[in-house]
């Protein structure tokens, strides 16, 4: 796969100048039409004679791509009791990684699977009303998701019996909780420990 | 270069990351490659579902020097509409969108 970097010529038709021209590879922020956010440090190609952008190289793709999505993100909002957010910390504690960073990550883990699979949305439904996950909600939880994720974890949810985010929310708790530090579900905790390894915390110790 | 030379150079420039695409107004509608609506694996399906009688060559429209290659293939229902132009071994795109007739 061809990546250009910084000060490599081409050339490409400029729109301005309205012929083909040299162009130089540069660092710039590139705004998005639809909603004018300008994506800081993309690189495009420059017209070495107007300084316009005249063209955009197909590894700046995906940059462009994820700025879009993330304005398509969804903001999941609502409370747990401290106790739960206690099961947050011990689990983080499990994969000695820090709870800020493990806290979206556990939860993102358990949406997706929660969507995938309906038996587990079942499980979480009856652990949400379970005595373990009652009590006072005080405790905030917000979580930023992918656009499609909240809505397909909700609907499994919804098929479930589950009527709300924070019961959704409180049963994926007690689940990963009841999966992880009771070892209920060891092939589920593996992939768990994947994603928080990916945020730096070390390789799960087997024992 | 006809029509097969053409479209073999266009997929090894997909294949190979060797591509731009040129800034247009309107990108979101018209370049879906450039903004991640569809991946270039897509674009090179398209180009192999190309017919020649499906293919044509034309001067850019702000550049007589530049040869742009439009290519007009179906995909199920759809008629999809690929329009570039190669510098040496390089391509740049222009157009990638379901047709409509430009």
């Amino acid at each position: 796969m061809h990546f250009w970097k910084e000060g490599d010529l081409s050339q490409a038709v400029c729109e301005d100048c309205r012929r083909l021209v040299q162009t130089r590879f540069e660092v710039r922020g590139f705004p998005l039409e639809a909603s004018g956010v300008v994506v800081p440090g993309v690189l495009v190609a420059v017209c070495t004679e107007c300084g316009g952008i005249a063209a955009l190289p197909a590894q700046s793709e995906p940059r462009l791509k994820e700025a879009r999505e993330r304005r398509k993100s969804q903001v999941l909002e609502t409370r747990v009791p401290l106790h739960l957010e206690d099961m947050v910390h011990a689990l983080a504690l499990r994969f000695d990684t820090a709870v800020e960073m493990f806290r979206p990550h556990l939860l993102r883990f358990y949406l997706r699977e929660v969507a995938a699979d309906p038996a587990l949305a079942r499980r979480v439904e009856k652990l949400a009303r379970s005595e373990a996950a009652r009590g006072r909600a005080r405790a905030r939880v917000s979580l930023r998701l992918p656009e499609g994720l909240l809505e397909a974890a909700r609907a499994q949810g919804r098929a479930a019996g589950l009527r709300t985010d924070a019961d959704l929310v409180r049963g994926i708790i007690v689940a990963a909780a009841e999966d992880v530090l009771d070892g209920r579900a060891p092939e589920r905790r593996a992939r768990l420990s994947g994603a928080a390894q990916a945020e730096g915390a070390p390789r799960l110790r087997t024992a | 270069m006809g029509f097969k030379r053409v479209r073999e150079l266009l997929i090894a420039a997909l294949a190979g990351g060797r591509y731009q695409h040129e800034r247009r107004s309107a990108a979101a509608e018209k370049n879906l490659l450039s903004c991640g609506a569809v991946t270039a694996n897509f674009v090179v399906t398209l180009l192999l579902r190309c017919r020649g009688d499906q293919y044509s060559a034309s001067a850019h429209h702000f550049d007589a020097r530049v040869r742009c290659h439009v290519f007009r293939p179906s995909l199920g229902p759809e008629r999809w509409y690929v329009k570039a132009y190669l510098l040496g071994t390089d391509a740049v795109f222009i157009s990638v969108h379901r047709s409509e007739e430009e």
